[in-house]
């Protein structure tokens, strides 16, 4: 049987072969379409092999996956670097009601891509959608339709940017990833909660935040009586959080918003918890400002954050 | 790659290195209501079309604190049928409005249960949205 008759039946299948080049760093794999993008899997025990994107592919125009993924495992290959060359992926859905600790994508690196309209409509504590040894230079959109977001990603990211939208249920949580100059933007989102675990509210377990910046808008739904805190655990360097930040709460709690240590001189803008919160405990290396502090470049220089004017 | 931040007097500190918001962040809030008439929910003010160059995120709170064990409505959909069907399909596609149609359908509800007054929260992108022919059901 001939190669090309084996590609037919494989986009016949729904997946097409990418075309030509040998899959090496300089000479990668050219990503055409979704189709090319899903048939990575095929290649999965090849050892590791570089890819393209040469336009921007979009999951609507797959017939199955346009009305959402709800299965693992379209792509598991781990061995296999992706460079989205600058073009986007589009349109990402992911459904699942099923318990599941399995990737729907599983690639070693990931970089120059912009993931837009990455929907995670996953009502599931354990799903990972994207695991790699890290994500490089890379935008998301994700939008969150009732979407647990805690475990949507297991990897690294450095200089990233993640737009997040929508509602999260359970909560927002960032317990497994690691981020590096990263910009993570709250796009009037909504997260039932905002914890590690179910006695604990902390953004931050077993991670390392470095140079990351938390901005946007964040409503949090949660009834708590306990204190929204930031850095509980994990490493925090050179970390601010300036979020417009309402938080639900049953009247009679005293809610509050408790900074841990930080390993480098981190701070919180203590103006934009204006909803819900009575007020904000600072910690070592880890200080609540006033917006105008926040803005104010001398300041934040004679505190000890690594900034300049421009 | 930076390992210092970034600032403009009366900005927050920013990392130059790091790509940059998508366009499409930028929110525009319009709040629509769900209440109860009789034992069915009623449903005003949501726009059958909406017309948007970007990704169109939505949000359901409750309007009067009530949730469902802290989380959000996770029970809506089930009253609302379609309302989430259309937003997967809207892309960010500058300079080019597209249709989404909302297809509100009522289904049979439980007279047992009860059903929180709530609001349901669409925030649209400030760019090249129309609303069209606000509608009552």
């Amino acid at each position: 049987m001939s190669q090309g008759i084996i590609w037919s039946m494989l986009e016949l299948a729904g997946d097409k072969k990418y075309y030509g080049q040998a899959g090496t760093e300089t000479n990668p794999y050219g990503i055409e379409d979704v189709f090319d993008f899903c048939a990575i899997k095929n290649d999965a025990d090849k050892g590791v092999t570089y890819y393209q994107l040469v336009n921007n592919i979009d999951f609507n125009d797959h017939p199955t996956y346009k009305n959402g993924i709800t299965i693992t495992g379209v792509i598991n290959a781990n061995s296999s670097i992706l460079d989205g060359n600058g073009k986007s992926i589009r349109n990402i859905v992911y459904y699942t009601s099923t318990g599941s600790t399995n990737s729907v994508f599983v690639l070693k690196k990931i970089h120059n891509c912009n993931f837009e309209n990455l929907v995670n409509a996953c009502g599931n504590s354990s799903l990972v959608l994207f695991s790699s040894e890290f994500i490089e230079r890379c935008s998301f959109y994700i939008l969150n339709q009732n979407g647990y977001f805690y475990s949507l990603f297991l990897t690294s990211f450095i200089d990233c940017t993640l737009n997040i939208a929508g509602v999260m249920i359970g909560s927002f949580d960032l317990n497994r990833i690691n981020l590096t100059r990263c910009h993570i933007n709250f796009d009037n989102a909504t997260s039932g909660a905002f914890n590690v675990g179910s006695s604990s509210n902390i953004i931050g377990n077993a991670l390392i935040l470095d140079h990351v910046y938390f901005t946007g808008k964040l409503n949090i739904t949660s009834n708590q009586q306990s204190g929204l805190n930031l850095a509980r655990s994990g490493t925090f360097k050179n970390v601010y959080y300036s979020v417009n930040t309402s938080w639900g709460y049953s009247s009679g709690y005293t809610p509050y918003f408790q900074l841990y240590p930080a390993s480098a001189i981190s701070f919180c803008n203590k103006d934009l918890l204006n909803q819900g919160v009575a007020q904000v405990n600072a910690a070592s290396n880890f200080h609540a400002l006033t917006d105008e502090q926040c803005k104010d470049t001398t300041y934040l220089a004679s505190i000890g954050f690594p900034v300049i004017g421009v | 790659m930076a390992d210092e931040y970034y600032q403009k007097a009366g900005e927050y500190p920013y990392l130059p290195d790091v790509p940059a918001i998508l366009e499409s962040s930028q929110p525009m809030p319009y709040s629509f209501y769900v209440g109860k008439q009789g034992k069915y929910p009623t449903i005003q003010g949501i726009p059958d079309i909406v017309k948007a160059s970007s990704p169109v995120p939505y949000s359901f709170y409750s309007q009067d604190g009530i949730t469902n064990n802290g989380y959000p409505f996770l029970d809506l959909p089930k009253f609302i049928e379609g309302l989430r069907m259309p937003l997967p399909h809207i892309m960010y596609e500058p300079n080019k409005a597209r249709e989404i149609e909302y297809k509100i359908v009522i289904q049979k509800c439980d007279s047992n249960i009860t059903i929180p007054d709530c609001r349901i929260k669409v925030a649209v992108p400030k760019y090249d949205v129309v609303i069209q022919n606000e509608v009552i059901i």
